[in-house]
């Protein structure tokens, strides 16, 4: 492990790693990602972020406003999105309705928002990858 | 978070012109009918839309079918004396619809259709596009 300032980054970043493949969007389970998530280092950013200071509560439980909850709830919501999606194509395939528009639409939504996320994380393990690159 | 720029404009547009294509494709259907439900000439029916502001509360200014109107102007009448709805001269009231009319909405429809598709598409491409900041 490696301790920067007091955030244990690596902890954090191996946590991150641990999500499912981003492909694999059809199999991802949000209580894995927001337990991989939640379980991370919690560091509370402030609103402002001219005045960033990194307050470091420990490994356990996340404060409301905390950068691992921050995570969580985009998580949550990428999660809701998918599972709106699963729902509109299951209405056109029962016959429940005839818009096949709006699950497209919702579908696409669910995709970009997924996007999104990956490349949140991708972010995420390059930054842990250039600090590791670093001169001793 | 609303990801996809436009989008709920759009789809209440192509919900808009769904149900202008059902109602075309009622007249279309009803061409030829001269009997309908109250003993009448089937009647053309015509959409008109109206603008909101969007419900889920995006502020953007989506579209609404506001009524499906019957058009009431008289249909032409054929000789046809065989035909059960002839009257005693033999005449039989036709419906309203214009085969031709109805084409050329048809075609209008399916247009505006296909543009909100385009906005979908070019939308979801921004979004995608913006996601690559940084490669």
């Amino acid at each position: 492990m490696l301790p920067i300032g007091s955030v244990d980054i690596s902890s954090l970043i191996g946590n991150v790693e641990r999500l499912p493949a981003a492909k694999d969007a059809a199999a991802l389970d949000p209580d894995s990602l927001t337990q991989a998530l939640g379980t991370a280092a919690g560091v509370s950013p402030t609103a402002d972020a001219g005045s960033y200071t990194p307050a470091v509560t420990g490994a356990s439980g996340a404060q409301p406003g905390s950068f691992s909850q921050v995570l969580e709830n985009a998580v949550q919501e990428v999660d809701s999105k998918l599972k709106a999606a699963d729902t509109e194509k299951g209405k056109v395939l029962t016959g429940e309705t005839g818009n096949v528009h709006q699950a497209m639409i919702a579908v696409q939504e669910a995709n970009v928002a997924f996007s999104l996320m990956v490349e949140v994380r991708n972010k995420l393990v390059d930054s842990y990858q250039e600090l590791m690159r670093m001169q001793v | 978070m609303d990801l996809i720029p436009g989008v709920n404009a759009t789809a209440s547009a192509l919900n808009a012109e769904n149900i202008r294509m059902d109602v075309v494709a009622e007249n279309i259907a009803n061409a030829y009918t001269t009997h309908g439900a109250d003993g009448q000439p089937y009647k053309r029916k015509v959409v008109s839309f109206e603008s909101m502001l969007d419900p889920a509360g995006s502020g953007q200014t989506t579209v609404q079918v506001s009524q499906v109107a019957t058009d009431n102007s008289p249909g032409e009448t054929i000789y046809d004396p065989g035909n059960p709805d002839a009257n005693k001269d033999g005449m039989v009231q036709m419906p309203n619809v214009n085969l031709s009319t109805e084409m050329v909405d048809l075609m209008t429809s399916s247009r505006a259709y296909e543009a909100n598709l385009a906005v979908i598409r070019n939308s979801r491409q921004m979004a995608a596009k913006a996601l690559t900041i940084g490669h």
